[in-house]
């Protein structure tokens, strides 16, 4: 389902302004904290009204200040996994998944919780106080809470960040299947980028408020193509070219029509490439499968630059110019 | 002994809290979302009965509704008269009561997880459910807490009450008028029997404050 959010809103400390389409089943937003993440949800919640602008979901307007239109949260059919699952606590998994179906009998309750906690496989903690669940059942709590509504979208905040990482790889792939068995349209909020491209076909990276860069997974991770969305996903070596020159680092590109490059720092090799530069070892931080290590080059640039254990690094390293990313400022 | 003083009393503290109940979470609700500077002067405005001295209460409330002023002249002409009415009683026990139970409710739905509502609403919850339904049990204790303070307070207001509907036997005597007035006749055994029927109540009221209290926290 088509998914439209072309907003403003200015908050005492920032400006959050943001044009978002995208068809994609699963999108995620990814950005640093204090990027907007939540705030976007919470628009397309009708939890925060934006200043101006349209929010759509498919062709049904949720919002537009020109036309004065403004559905309540109430009746926008957005299902919004809270980052803290939001279950009430003075009521029993049961209560809490039904409390919210008006108009319908006990038995029509009874039959709808049964199928979801069955689909959730929670059936047996229908009648446990959420003080009493495990961070994996109270997600899957609240998942099943949001999805007896029938919403049109899911919105999951944060979905897996307060969970321990053994419980979260589980959990994101049961996730990702129970959101595609269910046909609906999810967007994923996370600051976390293993996640963010594990959980969605594609991405809208998010800065301060705005976008800084969106694209189909399979491309952008790989191949960002502006400075600040390479520097927000991770990638740390990026160099200013001048006529084809990484000054740097002293080296000729040739043609190159980009004003940066950006490459990552498992482009390196400790012993064959296109390119190579000179360098010496500054640091070197060990981890379990490669070492990172901070290498500065005779003009005193930093190299970020890993390795696998056990690899001699030598005073040279090289690289292939399929590597090369060139970025736009 | 007249037990009048001991009917007069529970009526007028069970009709006060009842009325401080729902006036200080209505209060609370609108009041918790106001910009800061008039939630300030508001806090302070409806807390100064707590600090001042009931007698200054009291006091105000004659400027008020005094049988010579506009408002008590008005209402007068409505029969309805504050000054030496037992139901004026209700109305010092709720002015002197009320900071304790909204400062109680305020604090409790202050420490309210909001996130809760917004879920609520985006699940379809009408606010008036989430209210009632979410907002009210989430925050339960501190109203518990708060209700049963400004029933204890209302039971032994003294000197607004005083002040207002004075001391006349059979019509507007209080527990705590009726311990003076018998204490200033030289009647000490009927002080001391009001006494001890206002110990035994307190007791009982603490009590089951306590034992609401644990039951709350258990569940």
């Amino acid at each position: 389902m088509n998914v439209i959010l072309d907003v403003e809103k200015s908050f005492p400390s920032f400006n959050f302004s943001i044009s978002y389409s995208s068809d994609a089943s699963l999108t995620t937003l990814l950005g640093p904290s204090g990027s907007g993440k939540s705030v976007f949800l919470r628009i397309l919640a009708g939890i925060i009204r934006p200043d101006r602008g349209v929010v759509r979901i498919g062709d049904r307007v949720l919002f537009d200040s020109e036309k004065g239109i403004d559905i309540p949260p109430q009746k926008r059919r957005v299902g919004y996994l809270f980052q803290n699952y939001a279950l009430f606590p003075t009521m029993n998994v049961y209560k809490n998944m039904t409390i919210a179906l008006s108009g319908s009998s006990k038995k029509e309750k009874e039959t709808l919780a049964d199928k979801y906690a069955t689909l959730l496989g929670i059936k047996h903690l229908l009648k446990r106080m959420p003080a009493m669940l495990s961070g994996g059942e109270k997600q899957r709590v609240a998942l099943a809470r949001l999805l007896m509504m029938d919403p049109d979208i899911i919105l999951l905040d944060e979905p897996f960040s307060a969970l321990d990482s053994a419980l979260r790889e589980n959990l994101r792939n049961e996730m990702r299947t129970l959101i595609e068995k269910s046909g609906k349209t999810a967007i994923i909020v996370t600051h976390d980028m293993e996640e963010a491209y594990y959980m969605s076909s594609y991405t809208y990276l998010l800065e301060n408020g705005s976008v800084v860069e969106h694209g189909r997974n399979d491309i952008l991770y790989f191949t960002p193509s502006t400075r600040r969305g390479a520097s927000l996903l991770g990638i740390r070596n990026i160099k200013e070219v001048q006529d084809g020159l990484i000054r740097d680092w002293n080296i000729d590109l040739g043609h190159f029509k980009h004003p940066f490059v950006a490459l990552r720092s498992d482009a390196f090799s400790p012993s064959s490439g296109e390119y190579h530069v000179d360098c010496r070892i500054r640091r070197i931080d060990e981890g379990i499968e490669k070492c990172h290590y901070v290498l500065v080059t005779e003009g005193g640039s930093e190299i970020y630059a890993s390795f696998d254990r056990g690899v001699k690094v030598g005073e040279r390293i090289f690289f292939d110019e399929k590597s090369l990313i060139g970025l736009s400022p | 002994m007249d037990l009048f003083p001991l009917h007069n009393s529970l009526r007028i503290a069970a009709i006060s809290s009842v009325i401080v109940f729902f006036l200080s979470i209505f209060a609370a609700y609108y009041i918790r979302r106001l910009p800061k500077l008039l939630k300030g002067v508001l806090d302070v405005v409806l807390t100064l009965p707590l600090v001042l001295p009931p007698t200054v209460v009291g006091y105000f409330l004659l400027l008020v509704f005094g049988l010579r002023r506009p408002l008590g002249v008005f209402l007068d002409e409505y029969g309805i008269r504050f000054v030496m009415t037992w139901y004026g009683g209700v109305l010092s026990a709720a002015v002197v009561s009320f900071p304790l139970m909204y400062r109680t409710v305020r604090g409790a739905f202050e420490s309210y997880d909001e996130t809760l509502s917004e879920a609520g609403r985006t699940l379809g919850m009408s606010n008036t459910k989430i209210f009632w339904r979410v907002m009210m049990p989430y925050s339960r204790s501190g109203i518990l807490a708060g209700f049963v303070l400004s029933f204890a307070r209302a039971l032994g207001e003294y000197g607004a009450t005083s002040m207002l509907i004075g001391y006349t036997p059979g019509r507007t005597a209080t527990i705590s008028t009726t311990v003076y007035q018998m204490w200033r006749t030289n009647n000490d055994e009927a002080a001391l029997f009001y006494v001890l029927i206002n110990l035994a109540i307190s007791t009982v009221v603490l009590l089951i404050a306590n034992l609401l209290e644990k039951k709350t926290r258990r569940s």
